[in-house]
């Protein structure tokens, strides 16, 4: 049963994976285009979310290789991790909806409801 | 990408991270990375060092030497995250041992973690200008290289030559009120006698040039106090770079080459004469100075950024026209070279360019009244002091002059056209003073305006200290309007932090030891007791009982 409730760097994680597979380095460069550039994930940080991901079992290893010499493991959704982040950006519309709709009744950006 | 040698398995295939090969020697970012990487568990590294260094690799900047302070901070984090895990999972299996280790690691992990960084403040908090007073002296203060603090309000040494636990420090204060040590200048003091090494902060507080004072590859680092990271120009020589000149948009460098090391305690005067280079603030080479004199003792940029003026060390005055710095070509001369007095300070010259601060012997004027030194004196010294040497030439009017008697004023910079800032650590008198005032001057009417203040606590002398112009005039603009900020000092010196543990750490082993003792003679005496007990009543009985 997949917990609901996922720290930023998941949630950016798991959107990047969304697309496809993809490796580490590759999951850096996506959440920084997906984010306009506004937000950059430390390769730690990166790590210790995929760590976690993996142990809920919401993210797997797709392929293993070797490239210069280099280990490179590429990173899939599964689909429990699917599940996980359709209801948590659901859950984030949500939310983010309620907050304009406010905003809107206040008028306090100017706007008509 | 080069894909040669790829080869892939299926993610099911336990498989087998591959050994990296160790043919080639490894590069020092990859030491680097590695160094690092070491604080995570054995476990993790087993399953992960190689696949994350290849990230880490491929995420460098090009031309990266070493983990950036951000690099360093991100993996610090994740590294404590990745040992409480595994913490977690061994304390399922063995509950009793782990405690013990638990607290040993959480307290090394707080003592070691780096504050998260200073929340970056732009600059329009400069024109706030300077608080009432600024900090003074503490032990407890983080490095800038683990927390940077920020835009600089002020840079500022406290303190001379070591002592006992004192040391002098490289104070930067950021506009957040983040004070940090500046590390990098504290560890490039040699030939200083504990002095930080040669530093000077941009105009606009965002980094600082850090250059050598002796050093056999002596080189100037640039310290961004936004971010921590730091950039090194190419070695420039052997022997003392002094960086002496920020352009006024922060964006090049005139540093002073000099052929030996130098001493600022040399006490030979005059100030050292070197071959001027300009860098760029990412420490690339900027544009050759082609016309520049061999050797300068002062550099200058006019307000307006357009022009360098290289003083000489016969006190000759080369203007050299700016280069564009995109186009990297060379500076030509701008006009024919004049004399003028030595510039006091970086920013000596004011905002329009029409006076110049310089440091000298001010010329006896009815208005200057002079203190004096003993009964009868007062008149015929002449004082040193701040002189404002106009620039226009013999038509100009008479220098402006500021004595400070047996004073001593450093000067500051310009708060506005015709408003020159110095710090007074010394009154006419000689005396010390503390808190170190700040003082805006008007150079027509005299009018002064104190700006703010820093405290010396009678030990530890303020000097060097730099001010950003923009600080200065929004100083002058509210003075002491600026709030004083509870200053927030970071998670004080790592060196201090690890002495603590380990202080800790002992006090803790020994209250083992003294409890494990304790208990071990208190058992002995309690068998030697009941010993004693069984014996006495054996023999006590006998009297009684015959």
């Amino acid at each position: 049963m997949p917990r609901t409730g996922l720290q930023e760097p998941s949630f950016l994680v798991l959107t990047a994976l969304a697309a496809g597979p993809l490796h580490g380095y590759a999951i850096l460069k996506d959440v920084e285009t997906t984010s306009c550039g506004s937000v950059r994930l430390g390769v730690g940080t990166l790590y210790g979310a995929l760590e976690r991901l993996a142990e809920r079992g919401l993210v797997e290893v797709a392929s293993e290789e070797v490239v210069d010499s280099r280990l490179r493991r590429s990173y899939r959704l599964t689909e429990d991790g699917a599940g996980v982040l359709a209801a948590e950006a659901s859950r984030r519309q949500q939310q983010s909806a309620a907050a304009l709709a406010r905003l809107g009744r206040r008028g306090a950006l100017g706007w008509t409801s | 990408m080069n894909r040669r040698g790829a080869r892939s398995s299926s993610s099911s295939s336990p498989s087998s991270p591959s050994e990296p090969q160790q043919a080639s020697p490894q590069e020092p970012l990859e030491t680097s990375y590695r160094r690092w990487l070491r604080l995570f568990p054995r476990d993790w590294r087993r399953r992960r060092e190689e696949e994350v260094l290849a990230v880490l690799l491929d995420a460098a900047a090009e031309g990266q030497q070493r983990a950036t302070s951000a690099e360093r901070a991100d993996l610090l984090r994740a590294a404590a995250g990745a040992r409480a895990t595994a913490g977690a999972r061994a304390a399922r299996r063995a509950p009793g041992r782990t405690a013990g280790l638990v607290v040993l690691v959480v307290g090394t992990t707080l003592a070691l973690l780096p504050a998260t960084t200073a929340s970056t403040v732009g600059p329009e908090a400069l024109a706030a200008g300077l608080p009432r007073q600024l900090p003074g002296y503490s032990y407890a203060t983080e490095s800038v290289s683990s927390s940077p603090p920020g835009t600089a309000l002020a840079l500022y040494q406290q303190g001379y030559g070591v002592e006992f636990a004192d040391f002098p420090q490289a104070v930067v204060v950021g506009a957040g009120g983040s004070v940090r040590r500046l590390d990098l200048a504290e560890g490039r003091g040699e030939g200083a006698q504990g002095d930080p090494g040669a530093m000077l902060l941009s105009p606009d507080g965002t980094r600082v040039a850090v250059g050598r004072y002796d050093a056999e590859r002596a080189d100037v680092a640039i310290q961004d106090l936004r971010t921590g990271e730091v950039v090194r120009s190419r070695v420039l020589g052997s022997g003392a770079v002094l960086p002496v000149a920020w352009s006024p948009d922060g964006r090049q460098l005139v540093a002073l080459v000099l052929a030996a090391g130098f001493n600022p305690y040399g006490g030979d005067g005059g100030p050292p004469a070197g071959t001027p280079v300009v860098l760029n603030a990412d420490g690339s080479a900027g544009p050759a100075l082609a016309g520049a004199p061999e050797l300068v003792e002062a550099a200058e940029w006019t307000p307006d950024g357009r022009s360098l003026l290289l003083t000489d060390e016969a006190g000759v005055v080369t203007k050299l026209g700016a280069a564009a710095p995109e186009d990297g070509s060379a500076g030509a001369p701008a006009a024919a070279p004049w004399t003028l007095p030595f510039p006091a300070g970086p920013n000596a010259w004011s905002p329009d360019g029409a006076l110049l601060a310089t440091s000298g012997t001010c010329p006896y004027r009815g208005s200057d009244v002079i203190p004096p030194r003993a009964p009868g004196e007062g008149i015929t010294v002449p004082a040193t002091g701040l002189v404002l040497v106009p620039t226009g030439g013999a038509a100009s009017p008479a220098p402006h002059c500021l004595p400070d008697g047996r004073g001593y004023m450093a000067f500051l910079g310009w708060a506005g056209a015709r408003t020159v800032v110095v710090a007074v650590s010394a009154d006419t008198e000689g005396t010390e003073t503390d808190p170190v005032p700040i003082i805006a001057v008007n150079v027509d009417t005299g009018e002064r305006t104190r700006l703010s203040a820093i405290p010396t606590s009678g030990n530890f002398a303020v000097s060097r200290l730099q001010v950003p112009s923009a600080v200065l005039a929004g100083s002058l603009q509210r003075p002491g309007a600026a709030p004083t900020t509870a200053w927030d000092h970071g998670r004080g010196d790592l060196a201090l932090r690890i002495a603590a543990v380990a202080a800790l750490a002992g006090g803790v082993a020994l209250a083992v030891a003294a409890a494990a003792a304790a208990g071990r003679s208190a058992a002995a005496r309690l068998r030697a007791s009941s010993s004693r007990a069984s014996n006495g009543s054996s023999t006590g009985r006998d009297p009684g009982t015959t």
